[in-house]
């Protein structure tokens, strides 16, 4: 079934460009038809921003049709801190409203089953949407091959693993709540690479002070699959071993090898512990549409990239941005917003027929929370190298000197800023 | 330390083309090439997850004025954005993130985010709204 074409929106689209143009006189001239459709698959971070920045840097003349399969946006940055308990989850979550009234997004709730790239068209759960140009921003999936004990959602109700903020996260908040004092929280680290580097260990440290405060006899056990803390190391180290000396125990190299669901008992290779509130974060890889759509090779989970446009390496026409993409640097939500600003730049370029940028540079700023008023941070250039055909760290970068309140500060106004960044 | 930053500036003004029409010229025309325009737009827009879309920073009413409301970079002259990344950059500046990030650019970048941002429009704008959790989200 074909989709029709929505002519209201686009119209609506217009006439809001229209407005922006009106207000910038030297601007309108460069006013022209629309050059095409871009349809945008997801609409966390990456897909969003992507979407925004079309329609900023065509001025309008590039149709840009957003689908995504929720009709609110659930921020993962600062989710941990609905777990220490200074933030709600109603704090973190917004509309689609401003994207679609200031830039002329069109806006659609569906799920995309999906992707034909020779013809250029989705599919989605209520129609088909063709395309000039595709980007494809599914975030991660969770990989429960291994944990079939926990694919359901009745499982994860009793473990839940809310590394995607949501109702797993007030879920996970509600059992901490319900623990009674002198419980024990064990949680994973998967093996790397994941979203969020330094999520979990933020994360031990958000429950931490909420026990800390309210339930000094409880204990925090970290179990990291990897050889050690793999962000911000002597910061966390260094909190973990005084802030919560005696509440938080981290165990490196410990991958959980067996789940007894019923009783809460993990076993890693070397010990069995027994969890009153189990969080497990399972391993990840590409968004399921990204794998189905041909955009991850064969035993290989993340997806392969052109660094200066971000179309896929393997499906021509189909970009992929945020953490489906394998650039081996954090993926973060920063990052995804940067990947999406070098995207819709190059495809904007591309379409009017100019060339992108040869040497794309961005920077990533990223905060964790020790407690509910002290903060840290890493911070770090990335450039384009030529040579290697990816983004590599630049000079200069690195990390607080300790937690401290200035940077809480810092770290709330960068949600704020990275909120109306990508959604109004 | 103030001279540092100034000789840096003079220094930065001589060796960027982009900026020999202006020397002299505050309120003159700002060009860049095309290959510049292309490159300062993506790099100034990864500044606005702390510094808001277009440096535009939001502002939050009852926040406090150097933490929870970042600085606002839109509108700001050229000269005094150039001096404060020059100043972040040689550590006459303090600064808590800035030095890191100023030292993984080059002085033609820094001079070209100084020129960006200073051709901004200053809007103010609050927060972003949020809303209720619906049940219904996956």
């Amino acid at each position: 079934m074909a989709e029709p074409f929505n002519r209201r929106a686009f119209i609506k689209a217009i006439g809001a460009t229209g407005l922006v143009l009106a207000s910038r006189p030297s601007l309108a001239m460069a006013s022209k038809p629309p050059m095409g459709r871009v349809v945008i698959v997801g609409g966390g971070y990456a897909g969003a921003t992507a979407a925004k920045y079309l329609r900023l840097w065509s001025l309008g003349a590039i149709e840009v049709v957003l689908v995504e399969a929720n009709r609110q946006f659930v921020s993962c940055p600062m989710s941990n801190l609905v777990l220490g308990g200074s933030k709600s989850i109603n704090d973190l979550t917004f509309g689609y409203e401003a994207l679609q009234a200031n830039h002329g997004v069109i806006f659609r709730h569906d799920t995309v089953t999906a992707i034909d790239a020779a013809a250029k068209h989705i599919t989605m759960l209520g129609g088909t949407l063709s395309y000039d140009r595709l980007i494809v921003a599914p975030g991660v999936d969770f990989n429960y091959q291994e944990w079939p004990m926990l694919a359901s959602l009745d499982a994860q109700k009793q473990v839940p693993h809310a590394w995607k903020a949501g109702w797993q996260t007030v879920n996970l908040r509600q059992q901490l709540e319900t623990m009674a004092d002198g419980g024990v929280f064990v949680m994973n680290v998967p093996k790397a690479p994941y979203r969020c580097p330094p999520g979990p260990y933020e994360r031990a440290c958000q429950v931490a002070s909420y026990f800390k405060q309210h339930k000094a006899k409880s204990k925090v056990i970290v179990l990291d699959a990897n050889a050690e803390i793999i962000s911000k190391k002597g910061l966390f180290a260094k909190v973990f071993n005084e802030t919560y000396a005696g509440i938080i125990d981290y165990r490196p190299d410990n991958a959980i090898s067996h789940i007894n669901l019923a009783t809460k008992t993990v076993s890693t290779e070397f010990d069995s512990v027994k969890a009153d509130v189990l969080n497990f974060i399972p391993p990840q890889r590409a968004g399921k549409i990204a794998q189905e759509a041909g955009l991850t090779e064969k035993d290989y989970p993340w997806c392969d990239v052109n660094f200066l446009t971000y179309e896929s390496k393997l499906v021509p026409d189909v970009y992929v941005l945020g953490d489906s993409v394998a650039a081996g640097l954090p993926k973060s939500a920063h990052m995804a917003t940067n990947q999406a600003k070098v995207c819709a730049s190059a495809i904007v370029q591309l379409m009017s027929g100019s060339l992108p940028d040869v040497a794309p540079v961005f920077a990533n700023t990223c905060y964790s929370f020790i407690n509910d008023h002290a903060a840290m941070h890493v911070a770090n250039v990335y450039r384009y190298d030529a040579g290697k055909k990816m983004m590599v760290s630049a000079e200069g970068g690195g990390v607080s000197i300790s937690p401290n309140e200035k940077e809480a500060g810092y770290a709330h106004a960068w949600a704020n800023n990275i909120w109306a960044d990508t959604l109004s | 330390m103030k001279n540092a930053s100034s000789f840096c500036l003079l220094l930065v003004s001589l060796i960027t083309p982009s900026l020999w029409p202006i020397i002299g010229h505050a309120d003159g025309v700002f060009a860049f090439s095309p290959e510049q325009a292309i490159h300062v737009r993506t790099l100034a827009a990864s500044c606005a997850a702390c510094h808001g879309t277009q440096g535009n920073a939001m502002v939050k009413e009852g926040g406090n004025t150097s933490e929870e409301n970042n600085p606002v970079l839109a509108g700001r002259t050229r000269e005094d954005l150039l001096s404060k990344l020059l100043g972040f950059r040689d550590g006459t500046r303090k600064a808590t993130i800035m030095h890191q990030h100023s030292r993984g650019l080059s002085l033609e970048e820094i001079d070209l985010l100084a020129t960006h941002f200073s051709m901004q429009i200053r809007v103010i704008r609050p927060p972003l709204s949020p809303q209720k959790l619906e049940a219904e989200h996956g």
